[in-house]
């Protein structure tokens, strides 16, 4: 049997997630909707005649348009059929902000759905001066209201106790009697005989409530499931409206604050004092349009430098956990294919997700930090102006600052965009920043083309600068990328940004740690599981089918091997003969046969076919590249340490005897790999995040294109000059 | 083939099959279980009137 729902709604910023993390304790969970993949939690609530509910906290909105993906996701919970219908709502309402918070409050109590009332922040609202009357605003509403402070934990109890006398008197409530003008009710009119047909047995009080939210949310709108004639009724109403020249949202929007002010202005004993904040004094600095952007440079510098340097040493622990799973394996197994597929297959794999973890994890602590902080809101607010003119929205700005370390979190990060079309248009450009996978593949190159000591202009080192190049070409590929998208296939109005500018409270580390834990574990979880199997199925492509004829030649020559004397020449002869027999294996595999087939193609951009098959491999995750590349080159262990790689590369040559990594050749691999949208696990999470294959395929597509255009017109005009060829 | 081979077989055949399942199989019945449900379930904005 199913328990009894709750939901927990709320503007965003109304103390939500810290009320419900301080109901349900340490019980919460997340679970995924399925097509909207914005987050909800859930927890059970025990209440105080020892009867337990399950609690829902739902993403913070402003209305229940249905526009954003939060809003849809609060609209389907709020008004779900069956088991998972609501037996009540507590409406999270701000008490410094009450008139804006109580728009939410309102639209649900039209609905009829019984609400109760958290009026939270009441410490800061006494802090200001403000008092509220909340049994007169009781009244005004018809519905409990509660004062609590959700920080501090004040007035709990009593909402607890509330919430279960809702629940004792179940059945519709009668909803606030908004006077709206003649010409929404002649609209309401209109479309509710839609709504009556669709659901004959529904009241009065639903059908109107309904046919409210028809008349605001229909039109411009991405809903899909909604009946057409719903939807056609919606269209002949506001047809007649505009005939009569009158905008019904409006209509609609100004009757709902008229009653709210009325009823705010009864319920408010004395109002807050006028005083300039604390908010204010410091958004005079975050907000000014020079000390902002210094102070924001600052912030952002701190974030990257503490991302990398206290990631480094869980980055490296994590790294030493997995060579010593290699070596367990290595010592529990004899020789053979299953110890291999164990070695470099499965630790290999689960190792490669699992060394984001401690960035991850950083990545979403720090931003949470600086959300939860008011500080994020001022950030996009600053940025804004760059962001509109390549047609990004200002909340993009998270999303490709992230990108910085991993798609995948930056990825996930455009949820709190508000439009599908900003949301594709930024998840489609973000792969271009330059993620912190393509950091060794950089430094590989740079290593063995490029020379650390040389100086340019007496100052900076060649590799550093080189280094600097492709981290300033991957943001000006990100922003050019976003600015086609969003002149072509994503063409449309920007909207403006609207952004509430929260004022500044210290995060509750609680609710920071307990976010950052459940977007780890999902991490783990999805991209964790498909990386995995990709690597296996990456390893088996690289290892099969083995040559007999290979693997006897080799044998023989460690038989012969065996009879030197001398044992460091012996083990330096088998090492060799090991190197030469993977080598030759891997020119052997499919992998192997697909990089030689692909040589022609790669040739042009002064890659071979084991650059080729690197570049393979690196599809699946760019990390691999490295590890890949030393396998290619018959040189055991490549991966941890990049040197005998580099070594390696800097002596290859192509069959004709030409050296196969000039510093040409270098700069167009790099390239290709700034620009080449090489993994898997990216395209995995794009892909669930715009519920379908066409934008990942798109983005694959134009960032492959892309990539070889780019590294061949590099490398063809540089030959053509004589560039870097030697 | 050797027990190592055989497991290893195994093994890829697992992770082949995970691979199809998620990327094909799985898509396809949570479009199924989206269909039955609409995004924004407009039926159940309208409850049902209280019994008397």
């Amino acid at each position: 049997m199913s328990r009894v729902r709750v939901l927990l709604a709320g503007n965003p910023n109304a103390g939500k997630t810290t009320l419900f993390n301080r109901l349900t304790g340490s019980t919460a969970r997340v679970g995924n909707y399925p097509g909207v993949t914005v987050e909800c939690s859930a927890g059970t609530l025990r209440l105080a005649d020892g009867l337990s509910v399950e609690l829902m906290d739902l993403p913070g909105t402003y209305s229940l348009s249905a526009r954003s993906p939060e809003e849809r996701v609060a609209v389907d919970a709020l008004f779900a059929r069956g088991e998972a219908q609501p037996a009540a709502v507590v409406v999270v309402v701000d008490a410094t902000a009450l008139t804006r918070n109580l728009y939410l409050a309102l639209q649900l109590l039209e609905t009829g759905v019984p609400v109760v009332v958290a009026l939270n922040m009441m410490d800061a609202a006494r802090k200001t001066g403000l008092a509220i009357d909340h049994e007169a605003l009781s009244q005004a509403l018809g519905a409990q209201v509660v004062p609590i402070s959700a920080a501090r934990g004040e007035g709990l109890d009593v909402l607890r106790g509330q919430i279960a006398t809702c629940l004792g008197n179940p059945g519709e409530r009668s909803a606030p009697s908004v006077a709206y003008p003649a010409s929404v009710e002649d609209a309401v009119a209109v479309v509710s005989p839609a709504v009556a047909d669709f659901q004959p047995d529904a009241s009065a009080g639903s059908r109107r409530a309904l046919a409210l939210w028809a008349l605001l949310s229909l039109g411009d709108d991405e809903l899909v499931g909604v009946p057409s004639r719903l939807r056609d009724a919606t269209a002949a109403a506001r047809a007649t409206a505009l005939e009569r020249a009158t905008d019904l949202d409006q209509a609609i929007i100004a009757a709902r604050y008229a009653w709210l002010d009325a009823a705010v202005t009864r319920s408010v004993l004395q109002p807050a004092k006028n005083e300039r904040s604390f908010t204010d004094k410091v958004d005079a600095v975050l907000l000014h349009r020079f000390a902002g952007v210094a102070v924001f440079v600052l912030v952002m510098y701190v974030v990257f430098e503490t991302l990398f340097s206290w990631s480094a040493p869980m980055t490296e622990l994590i790294e030493a956990g997995v060579g010593a799973a290699q070596e367990l394996v290595q010592r529990s197994l004899p020789p053979g294919s299953l110890r291999d597929l164990l070695e470099n297959g499965v630790v290999a794999g689960v190792g490669n997700v699992v060394v984001f973890v401690p960035q991850i994890a950083l990545l979403f602590l720090l931003l949470g930090f600086l959300e939860d902080s008011g500080y994020l809101a001022r950030v996009a607010f600053l940025i804004d102006r760059v962001m509109a003119r390549v047609g990004l929205h200002g909340k993009a700005f998270v999303p490709l600052l992230s990108g910085n370390a991993c798609a995948i979190p930056a990825v996930m990060a455009t949820r709190t965009i508000e439009t599908r079309r900003d949301r594709i248009a930024t998840m489609l450009a973000v792969p271009l920043m330059s993620c912190s996978a393509r950091l060794p593949v950089y430094v590989l190159v740079i290593a063995t083309v490029f020379s650390s000591d040389e100086r340019v202009l007496g100052i900076f080192s060649q590799g550093a600068l080189v280094l600097f190049a492709m981290y300033a070409v991957s943001v000006l590929a990100t922003l050019s990328a976003a600015a086609v998208l969003r002149r072509t296939v994503l063409k449309g109005p920007r909207p403006a940004l609207v952004l509430e500018l929260p004022p500044y409270r210290l995060p509750e580390w609680r609710t920071l740690l307990r976010s950052t834990w459940e977007r780890v574990r999902s991490f783990l979880v999805d991209a964790g599981t498909v990386i995995l199997a990709l690597t296996i199925v990456l390893w088996a492509l690289l290892t099969y089918p083995k040559s007999d004829e290979v693997a006897a030649r080799h044998e023989a020559e460690r038989v012969a091997a065996a009879s030197i004397a001398d044992t460091g020449e012996r083990e330096a002869r088998m090492t060799a003969i090991d190197d030469s027999e993977s080598g030759e294996q891997i020119r052997n595999s499919a992998a192997g046969r697909f990089g030689l087939a692909l040589e022609p193609v790669l040739e042009p951009l002064g890659f071979d076919w084991r650059i080729g098959v690197g570049i393979i491999g690196a599809f699946a995750a760019r990390e691999v590249f490295v590890g890949t590349l030393a396998v290619v080159f018959g040189i055991a262990s490549g991966e941890d340490d990049p040197v005998p790689v580099s070594d390696a590369l800097a002596s290859a040559t192509h069959s004709d005897g030409r050296k196969l990594m000039t510093p040409l050749a270098g700069l167009s691999l790099m390239l290709f790999f700034v620009f080449a949208c090489q993994c898997m696990s990216t395209i995995a999470v794009v892909r669930r995040e715009s519920g379908s294959w066409r934008w990942p395929v798109l983005m694959f597509t134009y960032m492959t294109v892309l990539a070889y255009v780019v590294s061949f017109s590099v490398y063809q005009l540089g030959s053509l000059m004589g560039w870097g060829l030697t | 083939m050797t027990l190592q081979d055989g497991v290893t077989w195994l093994i890829v055949a697992g992770a082949v099959a995970f691979l199809v399942n998620r990327m094909v199989f799985a898509p396809r019945r949570k479009k199924q279980a989206a269909d039955d449900k609409p995004d924004v379930p407009v039926t159940a904005l309208v409850r049902k009137r209280p019994k008397r």
